[in-house]
């Protein structure tokens, strides 16, 4: 963090320095490889995501039902899809507490380190949208692919601060390579106004 | 507490209940991962022995709402009593056969004994309550042994 954000007034006083789009125009449209997940599809997960849930839905967890409708079978939640490819429980603690990310030279997160670095240290989901391609059944083995969609070329002036917005997309693919869910994650990469900024940096 | 329908339960066993999920490769690996630590990858061909009892608990939901098995009536009982808040003071497993994955286990529960009067204890007023399980695998093999010893302490204990 550079001194001068220190004088944040987005709605007044002299233009502070903003991120320039060309140092980032190079990572949008570009996606990481292929991640593996940790854990095959599973009816026990399926299970427990219902039991919490509170989906009694019979197309994921009754076999005789499911064999009958269009799907022929028990086919996972679909909104589960992100359940498959989460970071396992090293990774999600380096992330969250230790402040490390892993594949770096991924493109979204390329990105989010220049974000960070310019300021832009806050971050808010602000839409999420999926669509399902294909039901993912257990045994499956879902892989992701992260692509950076879009990177706003402006800030945006929002209640949370000054920010950009970022598409990131998800693709998520079954073992034999087809496609299941595609997904848009729209972030705002946010300067936390000055009131705030103690809360990210401790 | 009117002890006598208590006592009527010591020594009964429950039904045969089957663990509601299939042993699996997820399910393993989360255990392991938790209790082992980071690593490349993690045997999931064999569950850990102390899952035993991960594969066989009650689901959160949809709720169990009548006691129809021994030892959930004792329980049911010492709670209608003002016995209703169970403390789990020790538990003993004895492991007689591997869990492999696809196993799928079920178990019975018995009431091995419930204390004649009521106890004092550090913790408050309350009736120890012993468990005996027994687990299986589909194979009909006894694959664990577990006594499970709770204390059933008086609500109010826990504003003293």
């Amino acid at each position: 963090m550079g001194k001068e954000n220190d004088t944040i007034k987005p709605f007044s006083g002299p233009p502070e320095k903003t991120l320039d789009y060309s140092r980032v125009a190079h990572l949008v449209g570009k996606s990481s490889p292929f991640h593996d997940p940790h854990d095959i599809v599973t009816q026990s997960d399926i299970r427990h995501w219902c039991e919490v849930m509170q989906d009694p839905n019979p197309l994921y967890a009754d076999e005789e039902f499911a064999k009958k409708s269009k799907y022929k079978g028990i086919i996972a939640p679909p909104a589960m899809v992100q359940t498959w490819s989460l970071d396992d429980l090293y990774y999600a603690l380096q992330r969250f507490v230790e402040g490390k990310t892993p594949f770096m030279e991924d493109p979204h997160n390329q990105l989010t380190g220049i974000l960070d670095a310019e300021g832009y240290t806050g971050v808010v989901a602000t839409a999420q949208e999926q669509t399902y391609l294909k039901p993912i059944r257990p045994g499956d083995v879902i892989r992701t692919k992260i692509t950076v969609g879009y990177v706003a070329k402006y800030d945006s002036f929002t209640r949370q601060g000054v920010g950009r917005y970022v598409d990131i997309l998800y693709t998520f693919v079954n073992q034999k390579n087809e496609e299941v869910c595609k997904e848009t994650f729209r972030i705002l990469k946010y300067k936390p106004p000055v009131t705030t900024r103690h809360l990210y940096e401790g | 507490m009117d002890s006598s329908q208590v006592k009527g339960l010591v020594g009964k066993e429950s039904s045969l209940m089957q663990a509601l999920d299939v042993v699996s490769t997820s399910d393993i690996r989360h255990w392991r991962e938790l209790m082992e630590g980071k690593k490349d990858s993690w045997n999931t061909k064999e569950a850990p022995a102390p899952m035993l009892i991960a594969w066989t608990m009650d689901p959160l939901w949809p709720k169990r709402v009548e006691a129809t098995e021994p030892h959930q009536q004792v329980l049911k009982l010492l709670e209608d009593s003002g016995y209703g808040l169970p403390l789990g003071i020790s538990l003993d497993q004895e492991y007689l056969k591997p869990v492999r994955l696809g196993d799928t286990l079920s178990y019975k529960v018995k009431v091995a004994s419930v204390s004649s009067a009521e106890e004092k204890t550090d913790m408050g007023k309350g009736y120890k309550v012993v468990l005996n399980y027994t687990f299986s695998n589909q194979k009909r093999e006894v694959v664990g042994r577990q006594t499970y010893t709770i204390l059933a302490l008086q609500k109010m204990a826990l504003k003293q």
